[in-house]
């Protein structure tokens, strides 16, 4: 039989076999191959990776090819793995929603900060919803008013559609209303309420619906101020257009979470008006002053059914602080027919100003309200809850003070202080005590060596957190308070910003943050693989951190250029605590046998030089004084100098200085001295003990 | 990309099919360019935790670079099998060319960095499938056809009966088992 017909039989072999069930094939194929046993292994052979070749190649070849290039330039890149949208440079994504994925972004023509929506593909392939969205950003866009967030820009590049907004700094609602279980105070309420009506009533006026306020929509910043985003985006995704039903199997979650911000002609995919937002209100206020929602369900169709047919939970039985005249509020704002509601936001708005002047001149008794009569005392209780809402959100975030060790609420003292943080002289003599005895690691120091960084254990969180501690007085800020660790914190040499290790991607990643305390943590490098920051060059050029090598665990030290973030491997072996000389040229880090320095420029000096400093293990965390000259290292706990000088790529290391030995932590515990420019002191962080006077022991 | 990028890219395939070499030279840019539009939507979204809507942005994609509308019927057939040659012949040497890069890249390949969700997961390797396909021509010229145009060039199974005037039927038992086919030899070849 010649190859050609050999093969045709074996094709239809193969696609007869293929129409039997298992069970009866390979008596078909005893039969059909006539004992041409050749024949009969192809075409076993074949049949066997015919189920596995059911998704082989399905997916096209551009496809494969885009894949590739795509985890390619993610890989080669891991700061800037974020793609330019047209002019806008993506920083960060902030959150997800049902319409698409909110990031920061930097406008590069005019530098400024922006939020940019990048809408859900599946929306835009809707030619006519996309069209219906952009003239209503476009008539939001022309609103003005203060607690609206001004639209800049509705575009479309690459076939992605997206809205740039303003960026606000905040918080969202329902994150403020997360960490405040259990509701809101009138007080507290009333301010964020008032906001979020006046800006409905101006745009209800302008004929704009928000058709989807809820606690995700609202930011408030730290000043208690209110910003309302994704007017009219709720276009979008509104019933009626696409079927219910789709939506339900494609984006469950999303779906659920507005549901219970809906109105009941909504739900029911009818026409709705402004008065569609006046029953969000009354959900949102009846939720924020009870801590739970009127419309409540495992499933979203519960939810719907209960919010069709069930009368809320009577908020007295459920927030009974709330006066009489609120609760008749909240209950008219929860109408099923929208004619019972209030009929504008200008009339809500009345009537919970008459609210909020009463809670107001209750709680104060000092007559001041005969002195402003009409709607100049509203104002000014306006402004009292502004400035009480203030002062909550500044206890709560920014405590101003180290870690207290008395417990608030029992006025007992919890003895949670492990170490102090103090500053000494090259003899150990103790010169100043740094803050509160508390769990302290990493410190570094600011330039001109007057403010120091430091993370802090939070007993109660049980993470690290970082301070900023001004010298030796008292006045301290909380840098950062994420629930998860932040920690290795140091300087940047313009002392505009901390960068540090922070644990809040789920992996040990490089953050920023600002030293003033203004705005939000930046991401620097990020990985799924845990990476610990060791140190910045002098010129603020390059860093250097360790990473955990995933087969063992173990630390191994890599470059990062803050220039253009390109990533380069200083060494392979276990090593960590590094260091960058004054001068940026050499790395000095700990190594298994001891301190070692390298070239900081691996493509000068490659990977093979390693300068030994200690002729033995156990030495750890080396420092160098400000001109390079002299090592600092821990032997054990005793503070070691070494002089060094380097002569072209000669290098001379003087006999070891023992300065002082001193309770210093345990030796897993990394950075737990630093040394001023000079070298003359060292900022220590000891076991809670004197420290013991010991030179040269 | 813009409406003239678009009848470009027809008018080099047809320029190339009339014998003009250096119509492929001008396609490959096209190409590329369809290629990262494509990788940045799989950044974009695929870091933001979505599924992909994959097949409408793949086929966005096949329709811009082959626009079979502007060919006269009877050219039709002719005109697919020519798309798909064009494709392969580009995105093979895309392949070659970045891995050659990756080979090239010197001291520090990077190991380091897996900060990304984007995995190419079971995606074959565009170059060990050429070369299988080079074989299976030898066997069966018709299914290296078939695979050729439905994954290369991206073209559905009836686009792929008409271009090589069989029928549906044949054109889908031909794609299963040049699909079977092609994965053992990969798999051979891989142990």
């Amino acid at each position: 039989m010649i190859e050609k017909e050999r093969w045709q039989k074996i094709e239809s072999i193969y696609h007869a076999a293929l129409t039997r069930d298992l069970e009866q094939r390979a008596a078909y194929l005893d039969q059909a191959c006539e004992g041409d046993t050749e024949i009969r292994r192809e075409v076993d052979s074949l049949l066997e990776f015919d189920d596995k070749a059911e998704e082989f190649i399905k997916t096209p070849a551009i496809a494969v090819a885009a894949r590739a290039l795509a985890a390619e330039q993610s890989q080669t890149d891991g700061r800037r793995h974020l793609v330019d949208v047209g002019p806008y440079h993506l920083l960060r994504l902030l959150g997800q929603g049902g319409t698409g994925d909110v990031y920061l972004a930097i406008d590069t023509r005019l530098g400024r900060k922006v939020a940019i929506k990048l809408l859900a593909s599946e929306l835009g392939n809707d030619g006519e919803r996309i069209l219906r969205f952009k003239q209503e950003a476009r008539a939001t866009s022309t609103l003005n008013h203060q607690n609206i967030v001004t639209i800049f820009e509705v575009g479309e590049f690459e076939s992605q559609h997206y809205i740039v907004t303003e960026y606000v700094e905040g918080e969202t609602l329902r994150a403020f209303l997360e960490n405040r279980s259990g509701g809101l105070t009138v007080k507290e309420a009333l301010p964020i309420i008032l906001q979020l009506v006046d800006a409905l009533d101006t745009a209800h006026r302008a004929g704009i619906i928000h058709r989807d306020i809820k606690p995700d929509n609202i930011i408030i910043r730290n000043n208690g101020f209110v910003k309302i985003l994704d007017f009219g985006i709720a276009k979008l995704t509104s019933p009626g257009h696409t079927s219910q039903t789709d939506h339900l199997t494609t984006r469950t979650g999303m779906v659920m979470g507005t549901a219970s911000y809906m109105s009941p002609e909504q739900a029911r995919g009818q026409k709705v008006d402004h008065r569609t937002d006046i029953f969000a209100v009354g959900v949102l206020l009846y939720e924020m002053l009870s801590g739970c929602k009127p419309f409540a369900g495992d499933t979203w169709s519960d939810v719907i059914a209960a919010l069709l047919i069930k009368e809320p939970e009577p908020l007295k039985l459920v927030a009974p602080h709330v006066p009489p005249a609120l609760q008749s509020i909240v209950d008219r704002c929860l109408q099923k027919l929208p004619e019972n509601r209030f009929q504008s936001a200008a009339d809500l708005a009345f009537s919970l100003r008459s609210i909020s002047e009463n809670a107001t001149s209750s709680a104060k008794t000092d007559g001041r309200r005969a002195a402003f009569p009409g709607t100049k005392v509203i104002w000014v209780a306006v402004v009292v809850f502004v400035l009480a809402l203030t002062t909550i959100l500044v206890l709560r975030k920014k405590p101003g003070q180290t870690p207290s060790i008395v417990d608030e609420k029992k006025r007992v003292a919890v003895p949670i202080a492990k170490t102090r943080l103090k500053w000494v002289d090259r003899s150990g003599q103790e010169l100043a005590i740094v803050g509160e005895p508390a769990e302290y690691s990493g410190p570094a120091l600011s330039a001109a060596e007057d403010r120091i960084v430091v993370a802090i254990n939070d007993p109660q969180t049980k993470s690290r957190d970082l301070w900023i501690l001004s010298g030796n007085s008292k006045l301290n800020a909380r840098l950062t308070s994420e629930p998860s660790d932040d920690l290795n914190p140091l300087w940047t040499p313009d002392n505009r910003w901390i960068i540090y290790t922070s644990e809040r991607d789920g992996f040990r990643n490089i953050y920023r943050k600002r030293a003033d305390n203004s705005g939000a943590p930046e991401p620097l490098l990020q990985a799924r693989q845990d990476m610990n920051l060791e140190d910045i060059s002098s010129d603020g050029r390059m860093l250097v951190f360790n990473v955990r090598n995933k087969r063992d665990d173990a630390p191994s030290l890599d470059l990062l250029s803050l220039i253009d973030a390109k990533r380069t491997p200083l060494t392979r072996t276990v090593s960590r605590a590094a260091r960058f000389s004054p001068d940026g040229r050499w790395v000095a880090y700990e190594t298994t046998n001891g301190i070692v320095i390298r070239s900081a420029r691996p493509g000068n000096y490659g990977l093979s030089t390693e300068y030994s400093i200690t002729k033995s293990g156990g030495a750890t965390t080396p420092m160098w004084r400000g001109d390079g000259r002299e090592l600092f290292y821990l032997d054990r706990h005793t503070l070691t100098a070494v002089q060094i000088s380097v002569d072209g790529t000669k290098l001379t290391v003087s006999v070891p200085e023992r300065l002082f030995t001193a309770n210093f932590e345990d030796e897993e515990r990394r950075n737990r001295y630093v040394v001023t420019k000079d070298g003359q002191r060292f900022l220590v962080i000891v076991r809670d003990s004197e420290l013991a006077d010991a030179r040269g022991q | 990309m813009s409406k003239r990028a678009e009848t470009e890219i027809t008018d080099l395939l047809l320029a190339w099919n009339e014998g003009e070499p250096s119509a492929l030279q001008e396609l490959a840019p096209l190409v590329d360019a369809e290629l990262r539009r494509l990788a940045r939507s799989y950044l974009r979204r695929e870091r933001a935790g979505h599924t992909l809507q994959t097949t409408a942005l793949i086929n966005e994609a096949y329709v811009r670079l082959i626009d079979s509308r502007r060919v006269r019927w009877e050219n039709r057939a002719h005109f697919y099998g020519l798309a798909a040659r064009v494709m392969r012949q580009i995105l093979v040497d895309f392949s070659r060319r970045r891995n050659y890069q990756k080979r090239g890249g010197g001291l520090h390949q990077i190991t380091l960095v897996d900060a990304i969700a984007v995995e190419p997961g079971n995606d074959p390797d565009l170059l060990a499938l050429d070369e299988a396909l080079r074989e299976l021509a030898t066997v069966d010229q018709r299914k290296a056809q078939v695979v050729e145009m439905r994954f290369f060039g991206g073209l559905t199974e009836k686009e792929v009966a008409l271009a090589l005037s069989v029928s549906p039927e044949t054109a889908r038992r031909d794609w299963r088992l040049a699909r079977t086919w092609l994965l053992r030899r990969l798999s051979q070849k891989s142990k």
